[in-house]
């Protein structure tokens, strides 16, 4: 029983992240755009969702306040650079990312602060678990029906050659932009059902080293490859479930493991980057013939 | 609090982010890339002083100074390894390369010390009174010290042969190549050099207050903050934009804004209006965003 109970939370865990690193990828694999915010539509995702179901509506509800907001917000962010460059863009989101944490931890009245919010409604275990699965296909299934639309083939183009859209009369910002609002829909949806799984959230879950572990997932798995994300988000999210509970065999206090598991996370995405950039498995390059 | 502690205060801070944001205003303008892993150099340089002069029980001078030549040696050991690989991988690959190196040098850290905060000495200096506002001797040694290290790189950069070899890459590496400069040796003394600043900056931030193992990295948005500030390779501009970003910060919290916003008493909107102490450090989250959008090159910045 204890063992089915957590293959469960293994299970909802590793789809919770597969969505959040499906939604990173969307903005960075297929449009190019380095988020390293990503944390921030986890945690306005977790808290929109939470603080709509607190006050009475239905989970359903809860799960569509928080994917609009998001998307919203991912649009909204997209303003406050003005060309989303690679490199300015990450700086850009990570300061994002750290004003939201900031705004959560402070404004008591309306997040709970540092206490957060406790008691969030969930759904029944096994129900919760099909409602996760179909997240997660629905989800799979969007990015890759975005990529194979003229949308996404555009998409491409800007991440490839931004200057060659614009000369193709494509507004490269509005395709950039519509990129973030998706990222941001899925991610807030990733929050939406980890605040309801966890049943609890405060600003200690949202640390930019979130958003740091999400990107070993979609650089691991393969830039631009929905597949291989989802392998790279299992690989990661097993490997940090299974060195907790390798923790009582090993003579390593509980904070050096942490470190070393995230010593770890960090060296393989530098490592990926120095050697394999294009990740496990590759994007698959589609040839067109006129 | 006085206004004279106020601008003492945001004094020292923007020392502390000046010192460190010279490396990286001219590592992001030699490589091209957001090195996100420079501010952890940070930390190390103030957990190798505290290996040295704690631990193994050394004067502080010289602690200091092995500490800075080691962190140096790092990280020409770090851009040999990692990132003279990626010179033709363009920016965006090295910035994630840095950030996962970031993470790991900061477990690393955290995995040796423990994420216990220290501090280098065990009883808090007296301060002494200075125009209403008190300074502690170590704070008066952190200003002396940036002031000549800034000054001393001031002369580098403008009157030695290195120096000039330093700019002309900064400015044009192709260039500076066809005209015989050995750029990588140059990137390479960029390297030492601003690591070592980074290192010091760590003892100097650890000297002032305390030291831990994510110290760098809360630090990252403020650095890139005075970067963008003074305009990407602007070395002059990162030192300014440090002075700039660290007196905001302390200001920012300081002021009463009722005054602007009742228009200097010409209407009575607001009684007081303040900005939340804890909100002081997102002053320069906000900044980097507002340069983002308005002006990336920077205030100091050429078009």
């Amino acid at each position: 029983m204890m063992l089915l109970n957590f293959a469960i939370f293994l299970y909802i865990t590793t789809a919770i992240y597969c969505i959040l690193a499906l939604s990173l990828d969307f903005q960075y694999g297929q449009a190019g755009l380095v988020n390293f915010g990503q944390v921030a539509f986890f945690c306005i995702g977790a808290y929109a969702s939470a603080l709509t179901v607190l006050s009475g509506a239905p989970i359903v509800m809860g799960i569509a306040v928080a994917m609009i907001i998001t998307g919203l917000a991912g649009a909204i962010i997209s303003f406050t650079a003005r060309n989303m460059g690679g490199t300015y863009w990450g700086i850009a989101t990570l300061a994002i990312g750290e004003i939201v944490r900031l705004f959560v931890l402070n404004e008591d009245w309306l997040t709970g602060g540092a206490v957060g919010l406790i008691d969030i409604p969930s759904l029944p275990k096994y129900l919760f678990l099909v409602v996760v699965s179909i997240s997660l296909i629905g989800t799979y299934l969007t990015m890759r029906f975005l990529q194979r639309t003229p949308y996404g083939r555009v998409l491409r183009i800007v991440r490839e050659d931004e200057d060659l859209s614009s000369a193709m009369g494509k507004n490269t910002f509005s395709f950039k932009m519509r990129a973030m609002a998706v990222g941001g829909t899925f991610g807030g949806l990733a929050g939406s059902l980890y605040a309801h799984y966890m049943r609890y959230i405060g600003p200690e879950a949202f640390f930019p080293i979130e958003t740091f572990i999400v990107w070993g997932m979609a650089i691991l798995g393969g830039k631009g490859n929905s597949r291989g994300i989802i392998v790279g988000a299992i690989i990661i999210q097993f490997f940090y479930m299974g060195t907790r509970v390798i923790k009582d065999y090993l003579p390593l206090g509980a904070e050096t493991l942490a470190s070393l598991r995230m010593l770890i996370i960090g060296l393989l995405i530098m490592l990926i980057m120095m050697y394999r950039p294009e990740g496990l498995f590759p994007e698959k390059k589609r040839i067109y013939r006129g | 609090m006085l206004i004279s502690q106020t601008l003492l205060n945001g004094l020292l801070r923007g020392m502390q982010l000046a010192i460190v944001s010279v490396g990286l205003t001219m590592i992001f303008k030699i490589l091209g890339f957001a090195n996100f892993a420079h501010v952890s150099l940070v930390a190390i340089g103030g957990f190798l002083v505290y290996l040295f002069y704690i631990t193994v029980n050394m004067n502080l001078g010289v602690s200091v100074l092995l500490a800075c030549t080691l962190t140096g040696i790092i990280a020409v050991a770090i851009d040999r390894v990692v990132f003279k690989r990626m010179r033709a991988a363009g920016s965006v690959t090295p910035m994630i390369a840095s950030l996962g190196l970031s993470i790991a040098m900061r477990n690393g850290i955290r995995a040796i010390w423990g994420s216990t905060i220290r501090s280098y000495e065990e009883m808090v200096s007296p301060g002494i009174e200075f125009l209403g506002a008190r300074i502690t001797i170590p704070q008066i040694w952190i200003i002396g010290i940036v002031a000549t290290s800034m000054l001393s790189f001031h002369f580098l950069l403008q009157k030695t042969k290195l120096g000039k070899a330093m700019r002309a890459t900064s400015d044009n590496l192709a260039l500076a190549q066809s005209r015989g400069i050995e750029t990588e040796k140059v990137i390479m003394y960029t390297w030492f050099i601003g690591a070592s600043f980074a290192g010091l900056g760590g003892f100097l931030i650890g000297w002032d207050t305390q030291i831990y193992p994510a110290m760098g990295f809360d630090m990252v948005i403020p650095v890139f903050c005075a970067v963008l500030l003074g305009g990407i390779g602007n070395v002059y501009g990162a030192m300014l934009g440090a002075m700039v970003l660290g007196c905001a910060e302390n200001l920012a919290v300081f002021l009463d804004f009722a005054n602007i916003i009742n228009m200097g008493g010409i209407i009575n909107l607001v009684d007081s209006v303040r900005v939340p102490i804890q909100y002081k450090y997102g002053v320069s989250f906000v900044t980097l965003v507002i340069i983002l959008l308005l002006k990336p090159s920077g205030i100091m910045g050429k078009r």
